[in-house]
């Protein structure tokens, strides 16, 4: 993308063309998805849906550049997938199986990667990881965000984020280490 | 790895170069790549969601522009029916005002006031002075000869204004005995008639220096029978009409249907007599001219 495209681009959509605001869907949405689909397990494309609507209703109003328009589509998702779980709780709920709780249903990273799916199998070892530590993950690669923009959508410090951020990655990396296969005698 | 450790490895660079290491660059590369198409099916409905949101607005917005011009086109509408109630009340107010003004209803300030700045131009007015009909019949009309009085005499203290007032006053006066063939109960009429019969005159005598200029005229409720050619009847109208002739109270002492002629009465005969025969009876069907003649109904 050249120089000033974000600028242009946004200055289309808010003046009503569509094609700009498809451009501007494309940028956000797949990595919206993905991070969607590693908060909010089976609700991540009616999640995203609702926050593009939300986006569409405030568009004219924003100011900002590209990480910022990035940064203000994470947080009404977020705050949509939060309202989507708080609803979800308040449902009376019976699962059908024991087994459902135990998330068996849930892709499998092996299965995943037979399939060649490289980009839901990493989502779906970063799923595996602590809550906290896989969203400022996510948010940290996945959308790209500065360590103090996510501190700020997360309501936490620079440093715990930080710390969030290096654990969770230590552990990925430890996941994806080889192990030593152990030579039996 | 101990806490310094840690500590090391949090700033940005140290993260940087922990997601680009050999275990983790894959994944990161993996949760970075490029939309496939499945992660952007919903951009048709995002974009109809988007269209569809732009032409409300646009739609709001021309409603709100259309409201706007509704309003601005309803603005001089409302100020001109404003207008228009308050010119019609002012109207209305005005003419109640100028009838009672005419008939004497007014109280004395006012009456005065009134005749003072609008009796004086409408005394100019012959079609007002002295047109009124008489509605007594002539053989039963007392006719009264008087002397005028002197405008010096009669006017009080010959000031201008007042001079005006009393000319109002009369003029007022011999409006109201003209159409409605009685005296004004005003107390303006009763102060007028006091000053008439204090100088030992009618009514009609005492103000026919202010209503002709110092010329005698003709008093509405007299006739213009065939005797009274050229002179000013007396008051003697109410009387005809009830028996309460003013000859008492308004110092008429003319016999009955006897025509009345003034000292300054000028006019001839003949064209009296012309004029009693096409007068009728009524408002303002008699005619004068000059206020020299009079011409009452039954005359012919």
């Amino acid at each position: 993308m050249s120089e000033g495209w974000f600028e242009t681009t946004l200055a289309r959509a808010q003046g009503g063309d569509e094609h700009a605001f498809g451009a501007l869907y494309r940028l956000v949405q797949p990595g919206l998805l993905r991070y969607l689909n590693g908060i909010a397990i089976g609700a991540a494309e009616d999640v995203a849906a609702d926050s593009w609507l939300e986006v569409v209703r405030a568009l004219h109003g924003f100011t900002g550049d590209q990480p910022h328009f990035v940064a203000w589509v994470f947080t009404i998702a977020r705050r949509k997938a939060i309202d989507r779980g708080r609803y979800e709780a308040r449902r009376l709920t019976a699962p059908l199986d024991e087994t459902d709780s135990y998330g068996l249903l849930e892709p499998d990273v092996a299965d995943l990667a037979e399939r060649g799916d490289a980009t839901a199998q990493a989502i779906a070892l970063v799923r595996s990881l602590p809550p906290n530590q896989a969203e400022v993950v996510l948010l940290r690669v996945v959308a790209g965000l500065e360590i103090d923009q996510v501190a700020q959508m997360l309501g936490k410090s620079n440093g715990a984020v930080r710390v969030l951020t290096h654990r969770g990655l230590r552990r990925l990396g430890a996941a994806l280490e080889p192990r030593p296969v152990r030579e039996e005698v | 790895m101990d806490r310094f450790d840690v500590l090391q490895d949090m700033n940005d660079q140290a993260l940087a170069a922990l997601e680009s290491s050999a275990p983790l660059s894959d994944l990161v590369a993996a949760l970075r790549a490029p939309g496939r198409p499945a992660e952007l099916s919903g951009q048709a409905a995002a974009v109809a969601a988007f269209t569809a949101r732009q032409e409300k607005a646009q739609h709001q917005e021309k409603t709100v522009t259309m409201e706007k011009l509704s309003n601005v086109r309803w603005l001089p509408s409302r100020v001109g029916t404003k207008l228009g109630a308050a010119t019609a009340v002012a109207m209305l107010a005005f003419t109640g005002v100028a009838a009672a003004a005419v008939t004497g209803s007014l109280p004395a300030p006012i009456q005065s006031f009134v005749h003072a700045h609008l009796g004086a131009v409408t005394s100019g007015r012959p079609s007002v002075k002295t047109s009124t009909a008489p509605k007594s019949h002539a053989g039963s009309a007392p006719h009264a000869v008087s002397t005028p009085p002197s405008a010096g005499a009669t006017s009080p203290a010959g000031a201008a204004g007042a001079a005006a007032s009393t000319a109002g006053q009369c003029e007022a006066f011999m409006r109201h005995v003209g159409w409605h063939g009685t005296l004004p109960q005003a107390p303006v009429a009763t102060s007028l008639q006091k000053a008439a019969a204090a100088a030992g005159m009618t009514v009609s005598e005492f103000c026919a220096p202010y209503l002709g200029h110092g010329k005698p005229t003709t008093t509405p409720w007299s006739h213009g029978g065939p005797g009274n050619n050229g002179g000013p009847a007396s008051n003697g109208g109410p009387g005809n009409r009830g028996g309460r002739g003013n000859g008492a109270s308004g110092g008429s002492n003319g016999p009955h249907g006897s025509g009345s002629t003034s000292s300054s009465s000028s006019t001839s005969s003949s064209s009296s007599s012309s004029s009693s025969t096409t007068t009728g009876h009524g408002h303002g069907h008699g005619t004068q001219s000059g206020g020299d003649s009079r011409s009452g109904n039954g005359d012919h």
